[in-house]
């Protein structure tokens, strides 16, 4: 049987090789993105394949804190809570990396750091929800109430993205983006690059969500042993 | 843009990425330092840890 | 039925302790109408462009209002043990939710029916244009932004810095209402029919009832602490 450990060690080697070789097929593989227009390279559409890998994982760090939140609720197991936190912790950082990388490429593509382009703006409410969430986290002491009320804040959030998603694209349609974050004609090659980093990305969150885990799990029973230690002192 | 700014970009880009990824991955690193400094003060508690909890806690312990 | 005998008892009482003041509703609406005109000065346009921007102002200024009001939502209930004496009432705890709520929502009606006519003076609009319109899309939008703020204020009672926590995740959270109000408003002061803005008030519909529904299941949970 596979210890909890070793399992750890063997996923965050895989997920590093997995991040390796998705590099590999971005730059290697992949061709070089050109204008349609004017044929010039646009070597700056390589941070497509992580910007956009790292949206779709920030989307699946909310649905994993969604579910994790339900489960708290419904067990009140303090590993749910632990599970969430963490969860939303990663989330975040994934989605901190969209808002970055997504300015960079369009300042350079487009000219402008912001475009209201609705998968982009989505990114940024999400971003702004779980900022909100960690803050709560930080600022309630008390481990129960906290996980109570960042369980709940977990599913509010979820839900509330399809529908802030549809809003930011129908207000959008109104004002149509001229300039969109989406993938303009992948070819095959890309899109093999793409599934790979979307991949690999994933893998890295699982193997995140592991240590992360892991730490809290242990700084719990730390604390849980201080209390102890007090009370016989 | 020329080509350049787009390489520039394109390497900034990844350059942050990693600096985000691996800023977690320190912090982290950082936190299971402090806490097996804790552990260790706890450790000369007398009595406080029996063998088999003590294991159960390394376990759990994020080791890499 | 109990439930709602309860959740109205509720509503009265909130109104009732707010009519003896009556403080709130004028600093509220002098407050609106002091953020109106702060965007005022600070959108450089002249009155012809601001026909554009002003659905948006007329929103943003209720929002802020709004979080004002909803911070004081349970801080009254802090006293006296209020608050566990109401959950001894024989409903289900989301009566106390849907009382509030309602109170909430009564009031800020109160505060827009003065602020929404200055905001038509201050900003050049004709009110009267599309006004059924208008009136819906200021009911379900302010619905949406109560339900959700007022679990919202339940949720971080008696928490460090809650008046500034509240708004940071109110806000992200109604982003869909405020875009489909201040569209839905734009069409209805431009005049268009229903029809043109029935996305609109499709979406906050469904964002009402959604919201209103997870609220009222979350409830319980909440108040356990």
């Amino acid at each position: 049987m596979i210890n909890q450990s070793t399992g750890r060690t063997i996923l965050g080697i895989l997920s590093f090789l997995a991040i390796l070789l998705a590099l590999a097929l971005v730059f290697l593989y992949a061709p070089l993105a050109a204008d349609p227009l004017t044929g010039r390279a646009l070597p700056e559409q390589k941070i497509f394949y992580f910007h956009i890998a790292s949206a779709w994982n920030g989307f699946l760090g909310f649905f994993l804190v969604f579910a994790f939140s339900i489960a708290y609720l419904w067990q009140r197991a303090r590993r749910w809570d632990r599970l969430a936190t963490t969860a939303m912790e990663i989330s975040w950082l994934y989605f901190t990396i969209v808002m970055v990388t997504g300015p960079i490429w369009g300042r350079v593509a487009w000219g402008v750091w912001w475009t209201w382009d609705p998968r982009l703006t989505t990114s940024l409410v999400l971003w702004l929800i779980a900022t909100a969430y960690l803050l709560t986290r930080a600022l309630v002491h008390s481990g129960e109430r906290a996980a109570i009320i960042c369980a709940a804040l977990g599913i509010l959030g979820f839900v509330d993205v399809p529908i802030v998603f549809m809003s930011i694209h129908w207000w959008r349609t109104q004002h149509p983006v001229l300039i969109t974050t989406e993938s303009v004609g992948l070819t095959s090659p890309m899109l093999v690059a793409f599934i790979v980093s979307l991949f690999a990305f994933t893998l890295f969150f699982f193997y995140l969500l592991w240590i992360r885990a892991s730490l809290a799990s242990a700084e719990d029973m730390v604390a849980h042993l201080q209390e102890r230690a007090r009370e016989r002192l | 843009m020329t080509i350049e700014t787009g390489l520039l970009a394109a390497f900034a880009a990844y350059a942050l990425i990693w600096i985000l990824l691996g800023g977690y991955l320190f912090f982290i690193d950082r936190r299971v330092r402090r806490l097996e400094r804790e552990l260790g003060t706890l450790r000369r508690v007398p009595g406080l840890l029996p063998d088999h909890e003590s294991g159960a806690v390394a376990k759990a312990g994020p080791t890499w | 039925m109990t439930f709602l005998r309860v959740t109205w008892a509720i509503t009265c009482k909130d109104l009732l302790t707010e009519w003896r003041s009556r403080e709130t509703v004028a600093a509220l609406f002098t407050f609106t109408l002091l953020v109106m005109v702060i965007f005022g000065f600070a959108v450089e346009a002249p009155t012809t462009e601001l026909g554009a921007v002003a659905p948006g102002i007329m929103w943003a200024s209720l929002c802020f209002a709004g979080v004002l009001l909803l911070n004081r939502s349970f801080q009254n209930e802090g006293e006296n043990e209020c608050l566990a004496a109401l959950m001894l009432a024989p409903a289900d705890w989301a009566a106390i939710y849907f009382g509030k709520a309602l109170a909430n929502l009564a009031l800020m009606a109160v505060v827009e029916a003065c602020a929404v006519p200055a905001f038509a003076v201050l900003f050049g609009r004709d009110l009267l244009a599309g006004l059924p319109l208008l009136a819906l899309v200021l009911a379900l939008g302010t619905a949406g932004f109560a339900l959700v703020g007022t679990f919202l204020a339940a949720l971080t009672a008696n928490v460090r810095a809650s008046a500034v926590l509240l708004p940071v995740l109110l806000f992200p959270l109604t982003v869909p209402v405020l875009i489909a109000a201040v569209r839905a408003t734009a069409i209805a002061l431009a005049g268009g029919p229903l029809s043109d803005a029935s996305q609109w008030v499709a979406l906050l519909l469904i964002y009402d009832l959604l919201f209103a529904t997870l609220a009222y299941m979350l409830f319980d949970f909440v108040m356990e602490t």
